[in-house]
Formats: C-alpha cells, structure tokens, sequence
C-alpha cells in the first residue's frame, strides 16, 4: 500500500481513534489501528477495544491500494509533531511501513493486517438526533453511570425513543439521572438500548464540535452511530436496565429552591471538612436558608448557610457531597440561556453558558426518601436527578 | 464384692452417644446417611426449636422387617458390616451399628417402618434407650425416624446446647453437605414449619451447587477431574481465583460419597492455588475422591468425619495436580515450581545504610555473622559497642547510620526462608510453625520465626532505640535488624502496615454510624447454611448501618449500607460475615467490617516493598511495630518479623 496525505487531515482522524484504542491492551494487536484503502482517494482508518470500534474515512492520494496496521499511539505522537504538509506512507516488505515528510522519515513496525481483528460490520442508521441535544445528554447523565464493574447493567445509559420523546437515564444505585426531551423523529421509530459508558464519552468527542444530527441504529448486538462520516460502533451492554420509574418519587411533598451557583460553590467550601470517606454533609432546610455542615473526626468541622425560599418546619438530611457537587456541576455547566465561554470545572475544561443565575428547585420528603432535583424553569429539557439521602 | 463391674447396656449407650450424639446436627447426620445406605430417593428433614423439640427423617429406602426394627435399636447392630474383611473395604456410609442404638438412649424415637414385601409396617417406640412400644403402623415403603426431646435424660447435655440459631445452622450445613454429595436424591428441610430449602433431584453437582448457591457462584466454578488410578479420582469444582472466602466453611470434601474435614484434602487444593490465591484466603471447593475402600480408614471415629489414608502424600499431590491443571485450563496461570532468583548476583541487595560514609573508616565495624565464643550475645553487645564508639560529632545521623556491613549470608537463603514461610499451611497461627519444623535437619535451614520473644508490650521510651537495631535493607524491601538474640528480618510493608492499622481501627470505633440508602435495594440470594446464619447476625448488620428485609426464601433485600463501605466490597464482606457468623473466631459483625476497613485502608497507605528507607525511617518503623497490639502478625495473619537466633547461626556454622 502506498498513499499521500495531508497532515492535518490524519492527526484529527488519529485523534477520535486514540480513546478507543487500548492502553493496557491484554491483546497485543488492539494496540494498533488499520488504515485501508477505499477505491483511489479515500483512506479507512479503524481502531477497536472489541467493545467500541470507531471507523473515519479521510481523504487521500492513494497510489497502490491494500491496508497497513500501525501501533496507534506512536503514529499518533509522530503525525502530531510533523509539520503541516504532505505524509507519504509507503508499505514495505514483512509489515514495515515507512513514513516520509519533508525531511523526517521513520520506519515503523506494523503487524500484518491478518491479526487485525474482524469488526463488525456496519449495518444501517435510519434515526437522527441533534447532535446537540444528544451531547446535552451525555452531559447530563453521565456522571452518574457507576464505576463498578459488576454491576454492568448498570455501567451504562438507558437510551430510548418512544413517541416522538428521547430520554435517558443513568443510575449507581445510590442517585439517578433522568433526562428527557421531544425530538423530531418519526412517531413509530422505537428505540431501547443500554450504551456502555465508554461509548458515549468517546461519541461526545466526535461529536463535539458537531452541529448537524447523529445517525444511529442498532441490532440484537449492536448500536451504530454516525457523525459526519465518522462511525461509532459499540457492543450493547446485556441484562435488564433497573425499573427506575419506580423510584422517581412521586409524593415528595416539600420543595426549595436555591441559587445552583452559590450551593455548588457553598458545597465545594463545607466538604472539604467531610469525612474523607463518607463525604457526608447535613442539609438543615429552614425558612429562608438551607444550613450546610460537615465535620471529620480528626480535621474539624464547616459551616455555611445559603439563603433560599422555602416555610414549612426545619428538616435535616445528609448527604454524600460528593453527588451534590456532580449535579450542580454539570447543571450550572450546561443549562441556562447566554452565550458559551470555556471555562475550568474541576481541571476539565467544559463548554459554560454563562451568567444565568440558575434555580434549583429541590423537592423531598423526608431525611429519609429520595429526594429530586430540578433546574426550575427549564423548558427544553424535563431533567431530574434523584439521590438517596444518608441515614444520619 | 467386685468393684469392676459389666456396665449395662443402656449405660453404655448413654456414653457412646456422648460421641456420636453431640448435638442435634449429629443425629441428622446419622439418620440422613442411613437413609442414603438405604437407598433413598427423596429424603425429607423437618425439625423444631433448633432440634430440640423435634428431628424427623423420612425417607423412601428399603425399609426394614419388624425383627430388624427392634434389633436396630440394639448396640453393634447394624446390616451393614458382616464380616472382618468388610470393615477393611467400607463402602456404606453407616457401618459401626452405633448411632440408632445412641440416639435412642438420650431421646424419645419413634421408628415406623415398612418394607415392599411385607403389607403391614411397624412402628418401635424407644425412650431413653427402653423398649416402649411396638406395634403395626401404616406407611408406603421406607423409613421415618422421629426423635424427640434430645439429651431429656442428660440434663449435663442439654446445659450445654447451644441457641436454637446455632443448632440450626449446624443442621442446615449437614443437610446442604449431604444434599451436594447426593445430587440425584431429593432434599427438604423444614424448620419450625419453614421450608429451609428444597431440592428437586438434580442431575449433577454443578445444578445441585446451583441450587444451594445460586447462579454467582455457579459463574465462577472451574470443574476439576483427574487423580491416579489405585490413588483418588478426583472429581468437582473449586471457583476461580476471583471467588474469595476467609474461612474454609465453602470447602466440601467428600471421600467415596461421605463427607469429611481432612487436612490432607484441604492442605493439596491450597497447594494447588498456591500463588494463584493469597495468603489467608480460601477458594471454594467442592471435591469429591474416589479412593479405593483399602487405600483409607473411615473408622477413626465414631462422627467418621474424619479419615486415614494410607499413603496421604500422595493423595495431597494428586490432589494439588488436579486443581492446578483444572485452574491452568481455565487460564489462570500457576507456577508449578518456585523459581529461585539465580544465585550468581552477588550481594548487592544488602545495601549500606549510609554510602557517604564508607570510604573514610579503617576503624568501622564490621559486623561479623559468626561467634568465636560459645556466648551467644556477643554480635548485639558488640554491634552496640560500636555504634556507641562512633565518634557522633564526625556524623550527627542516627547513630548506625554509617557502618560498612558485611553479611556472609547469601541473600537467596533468606528468600528462600521467606519462600518457605508462605508454604506453611495457613491454619496455625505463625507462631505454631515452629513447633512444627522442630524435627527436621538442619540442612533445610531451621525455621527462623521465634518473634514471639520479642517483648509484646513494651513501653515507648523503653523500647526506642535501644533492643532492636535496623541495620540496613534486603532487596529495598525487608529490614535487616539486629538485637540481643540475633538477626531479624521484618517485611517493611507488613510492618507499616500493622501500625496503621491499629491507628485507624482506633479512629473506626469513634466514628459515627451512617448509612447510604440505596435506590434500588440489592438482593442478595442466602445459602441455607447463610440464611441460618443471617438469624444470628441480623440485628448487629443492622446497628452497623445495613438496612435488611427478608423477601421470601432465602432471599434477602439490602436497603442501606454503611457509607464509608465502598460498594464493590459489600457483597464480599456481606457473604463473609454470614460464612463466619458460626465460627470460632466470630466476632461481631460490627467489629468485622470496622477491621476489614481498616486492614484494607492501611494496606494501601502502607510503604510498599521495593522502596528505599533512610535509617531514621527504619529505626521508626520498628519502635512504633513494637507498640502495636500484635507487633508479630499483620491484620490479615501474615507474619511480620522472621528471625535467625544466634543459636540457629551457631549451628549452621557447626559451632555448638
């Protein structure tokens, strides 16, 4: 195989590719990424976990055609350092492939294209989703997706459509996120599927910057996504979804609501003196202020009051901080009217629309039930997230 | 008058049942294996009040003839021994003509019994060992036993049993015993009216294990087949690595169809796991061997649980290979040999202490590992005398900061002393090993774990800096220390680890209880033998934070967690809690989960093998070890301070 590119065409290519490919790879072979041939000016780059598989087609000047397999990351590090130009690859005899631009030239070692492992093929992808709406999702659940492999029924989103409305839900077993909204779609279009998590951060990354629609479809096995030529496929996670209707509370007779801004930032303060372990922090709601208080048995102890609009009798409920701070993060990153700026969250940079004084509005029952959180006055989105309080 | 006299039977009955009647379970043992000898296909357990009020065995055997039924009843009778040959090739399961004759002296039974030739049944009524009744009865063919206020005529026995939950976990782990022995026989067992469990006739061990441990477990069982013709076939499963169990109560061992509690058996599968599994971790195992009936004795005692092998190396060997390839298949890997870093790198694992020092020192001290004189505390006193010459203005570190060391010691023996102490079979507490080895010559090298010598509580100002001197590193990874008996060597990780476990179990017994209420309850699906258990515990899960429902069965709902449990822990600790609720070493749940927490915070938090210490590290590590509660053991039982005395030395030198 031989063929010419452009360099920055492959490094963003090689870029989506990266996440998926693995790390700490048990198969040798995962490693690598194959890059095929399609007809005369048009290359396939393909890189797969086994569980998630990206595929990019780029534009090239192939001159033989055939397929080379390369050790991902380290023609990742070499594209990125070259300069702006033109990469020719030229396949040589026993799998090695040489690399030429200007005057740098390497020699890399590839493995034969056997070893390469089948992916699946891509099927169809009749269903169409705003990228946006989809990557607001994303956004808004994911956080709550469980870290725990052995709950793998878990350790994905819930992904449906039924009637016209979108919805996903995420869940640990200790808080739930809910989110919904109408889409556009054919009414009869049914869709239900669990998305591990892996593939819906990398499905973020391609579909970033997109403003057009995601396509996808699934079979028994798989869900199939596409973003503007890029594909996604990624193995259905098996097992039956909790029943989380179920435990979306439906007598929560009190509510409050308060500034996210200021509990987010009231929150961040008061934890720092949570117990390192359990991170629980009490929630005192009294009239016209929610109280905050933590305390570790060998650090000390935090205190802080944010106003807020609630009457009724004070209540008390703990909290692992830790949950709070993930939905006011994401729901003071992500909701709200004005123009987007970047902005550090955490060491991430995040996409922030900024300068809505955003509401909350937080219903419960007891110390004891679930309690749920709405961001007041949102209409586009019916999202809620339900955290179950610690018994203190 | 003779003062020796004949003692009566009924006497003599009374003390035999002291040994094969020890409690309830016992006696469902004996009338489940009968029942089994006999041929039963369904074989159905009801009891009350743990046992006490009431045990019932019914059965669809071969019955017995109303002769037989009463001649039962009588000592050393029994259908299935005849002949002295016989007892050499046991193959029933019953044989000493014993138990029925025991059981009737200490309780009230009733016998009814019927079989397919004869029309009519019998029934023999028995208390206290004296005949009461007999009489025509009517029941299908088979046997029902019925005892009835066990130990009434031995109040000494009945102080001692113990509450109804234990008697009736006791119970339940014989009968789930039997039933995994027994896959195609069905098993019930009612208690107080409750159906334990239930088990429809299973068409092999893995269906029965699945329906007495349900489908987690199943995931996890690598089948096992193997053995040597004229040694033991062996037969089973045992679980996969990741399947952790701190006790060995999820071992079943069953030789010919009986159950049993070897150490031969229990020793060969750990062997088998070894370096797969940790240290002090058990695998579940469920290992059936056929032996040939000469090649063992079943009649040690009178419970038969335990057994005699003719040639029990070779069946622990057996034994090992079989796990071993049964794990290899699966692809878990085990090293078959323990392989010995070669011998040729020179002792550059001993390293100084101080390396800016040696240079400038035709007076160092040169501590020699021989004795000129047949004292035996010359190398401390003299180590002592010399750090105490140094000259302290020239070098202001710690006093033993700047000795040039030679250790005529290869480094490879004390690997492989560590190497040896890992072998030692788990059960004995460290200490106990030496005892052990006592016999053996010295060309394997003496076992080397006399630590209990070392003062256990002693106080801070007295012990610092003073008995035990670090001299410097093994491998940046054991410390090389010195005092008054000789040389130690103590596990720098295991040793910190200690400390800080100690520390932070303080800290757990102050801390507030919390509990995380979950979303989505878990259920938890109960062995039998569990859910007895789970009885004991309930209420102390509950003061440590659990939230727990019984649904129906013996399936539980856990609501609420303790909040500083990380989750991928709760099932593990949940399961151990219940498999150790019955054992000696129960603590109470709370206590267990505050130790498993700290045990586990302070292995992460403790200095790692492979890490450089500076002297004054050392010299801390040591004086804090020595004021923990238990300097010699780390949480998890492993030991922390191997040690070679000077006497050990001596003799290795031909010097005593």
């Amino acid at each position: 195989m031989e063929f010419v590119i452009k360099q920055s065409a492959l490094k963003d290519e090689l870029g989506f590719v990266q996440g998926i490919v693995e790390k700490k790879s048990t198969i040798p072979v995962l490693s690598n990424i194959l890059i095929e041939s399609i007809g005369e000016n048009t290359i396939r780059i393909v890189g797969t976990d086994l569980d998630v598989t990206i595929r990019c087609e780029v534009e090239a000047d192939i001159k033989t055609g055939g397929s080379i397999c390369l050790q991902a990351r380290k023609l990742f590090d070499i594209v990125r350092l070259l300069e702006d130009s033109d990469l020719h690859f030229k396949k040589d005899d026993n799998d090695w492939v040489s690399l030429d631009s200007g005057k740098s030239k390497f020699r890399l070692a590839g493995v034969s294209r056997e070893q390469f492992p089948e992916v699946p093929t891509f099927k169809s992808a009749p269903l169409k989703i705003s990228a946006e709406i989809f990557n607001h999702f994303i956004q808004n659940t994911s956080f709550a997706i469980t870290n725990e492999q052995s709950r793998f029924t878990l350790s994905g989103a819930k992904f449906m459509i039924d009637n016209g409305l979108a919805r996903m839900v995420t869940t640990d077993g200790h808080r739930l996120a809910f989110i919904e909204r109408e889409v556009s779609t054919d009414p009869s279009e049914k869709v239900d599927s669990l998305i591990p998590k892996k593939a819906l951060m990398e499905l973020t990354k391609i579909a970033r910057d997109s403003s057009g629609d995601i396509s996808f479809g699934e079979d028994d096995n798989h869900i199939y996504f596409e973003v503007e030529g890029r594909l996604l496929i990624s193995r259905k996670l098996s097992g039956t979804f909790p029943n989380y209707e179920m435990v979306i509370p439906k007598d929560n007779d009190k509510v409050v609501t308060f500034d996210a801004e200021e509990m987010k930032n009231a929150i961040r303060r008061v934890a720092l003196l949570a117990d390192e372990r359990t991170r629980s922090v009490r929630l005192t709601i009294k009239s016209g202020e929610i109280a905050i208080a933590a305390q570790s048995a060998e650090e000390g102890e935090a205190h802080e009051v944010v106003p807020a609009n609630f009457a009724g009798d004070d209540v008390e409920i703990g909290f692992n901080s830790q949950y709070l701070q993930e939905f006011l993060n994401v729901a003071t990153a992500t909701a709200g009217e004005n123009e987007e700026v970047e902005k550090e969250v955490d060491g991430e940079t995040v996409r922030v629309k900024d300068g809505g004084r955003l509401q909350i509005a937080f219903e419960f029952k007891d110390g004891n039930a679930q309690t749920q959180m709405n961001i007041a006055g949102d209409s586009n989105y019916n999202y809620k997230y339900i955290v179950m309080p610690l018994r203190i | 008058m003779n003062k020796i006299k004949i003692l009566p039977d009924n006497l003599a009955n009374q003390i035999a049942a002291g040994e094969v009647v020890e409690r309830p379970a016992s006696v469902i043992k004996e009338l489940v294996e009968n029942s089994i000898d006999a041929g039963a296909k369904n074989i159905k357990i009801e009891i009350e009040l743990g046992g006490r009020r009431l045990m019932r065995i019914t059965d669809d055997g071969e019955g017995m003839e109303r002769d037989d039924a009463i001649l039962a009843f009588e000592r050393h009778a029994t259908s299935k021994l005849k002949t002295l040959e016989d007892l050499a090739k046991i193959a029933t399961l019953g044989f000493r003509g014993e138990a029925l004759a025991s059981i009737a002296s200490v309780a009230k039974v009733e016998l009814v019994t019927k079989t397919e030739d004869n029309n009519a049944g019998t029934k023999v009524l028995i208390e206290g060992g004296k005949l009461i009744d007999v009489s025509d009865a009517g029941r299908a063919t088979g046997t029902t036993i019925t005892v009835r206020d066990l130990f009434f005529n031995t109040p000494a026995r009945r102080k001692f049993m113990r509450s109804e939950a234990t008697e009736n976990f006791h119970i339940t782990s014989i009968a789930t015993h039997y039933a995994l022995a027994n896959p195609p026989i069905f098993f019930s067992l009612t208690n107080n009216g409750r159906e334990s469990f239930r088990l429809t006739p299973a068409k092999d061990l893995r269906e029965r294990a699945y329906q007495i441990f349900g489908g987690n477990l199943l995931e996890s069982l690598i089948p096992v087949s193997g053995g040597r013709e004229y040694v033991a076939k062996i037969g089973g499963y045992i679980s996969a690595p990741r399947e952790r169990r701190t006790t060995r109560d999820a071992q079943f061992f069953f030789i010919n169809g009986r159950f049993v509690r070897d150490k031969v058996i229990a020793g060969g599968l750990l062997e088998g796991y070894r370096s797969v599994l940790p240290h002090g971790v058990y695998p579940v195992a469920f290992l059936f061997l056929d032996i040939p009936l000469e090649e063992i004795d079943v009649n040690v005692h009178p419970a038969k649980t335990e057994i005699r092998f003719r040639r029990s190396q070779a069946v622990k060997d057996v034994i090992a290979e079989a796990v071993r390839e049964a794990l290899q298949r699966s692809g878990i890997g085990v090293e078959r040999t323990f392989s010995v870093p070669e011998s040729d790198e020179p002792a550059r694992e001993i390293e100084p202490t101080n390396e800016a020092n040696i240079e400038h020192s035709p007076s160092q001290t040169v501590i020699e590992f021989q004795s000129e004189a047949q004292t035996s505390a010359i190398d401390a006193t003299k180590i002592e005398t010399a750090i105490a010459n140094q000259p302290s203005a020239e070098n202001d570190r710690s006093p033993f900061a700047s000795d040039e060391f030679e250790i005529p010691v290869s480094s490879n023996d004390f690997e492989d002393l560590a190497v040896r102490k890992e072998r030692v079979e788990p059960v004995k507490s460290p200490l106990s090993d030496r005892n052990d080895f006592a016999g053996i010559g010295y060309a394997v090298l003496p076992p080397v774990d006399s630590a209990e010598n070392i003062p256990r509580s002693v106080e801070v100002d007295e012990v610092s800096g003073s008995k035990i001197k670090p001299i410097g590193q093994l491998h940046e990874s054991f410390i090389i220390a010195v005092d008054d008996e000789g040389l130690l060597l103590i596990d720098q990780h295991v040793a910190h680890e200690r400390i800080l476990f100690d520390k932070f179990r303080k800290r757990e017994d102050e801390r507030r209880v919390e509990a995380q209420n979950l979303l989505l309850p878990e259920t938890f699906d109960l062995t039998p033998a569990q859910s007895a258990a789970f009885d004991l515990v309930e209420r102390e899960l509950e003061s440590c934070g659990f939230g727990l429902m019984r649904l129906s069965g013996r399936t539980i709902a856990i609501k609420s967690v303790p909040t500083d449990l990380p989750p991928s822990e709760l099932r593990n600790l949940f399961a151990e809690i219940l498999d150790t609720a019955e054992s000696e070493k129960r603590g109470n749940a709370r206590e267990t989960i505050r130790d498993n927490i700290a045990a586990t915070m302070a292995c992460k938090a403790a200095v790692k093998i492979n890490m450089k210490l500076t002297p004054e590290k050392m010299h801390w590590l040591i004086d804090r070890l020595l004021v923990t509660s238990s300097p010699t053991t780390c949480p998890h039982g492993r030991p922390v301070i191997l040690r070679l005395t000077m006497k050990d030395i001596e003799r290795g030198f031909h010097r005593t």
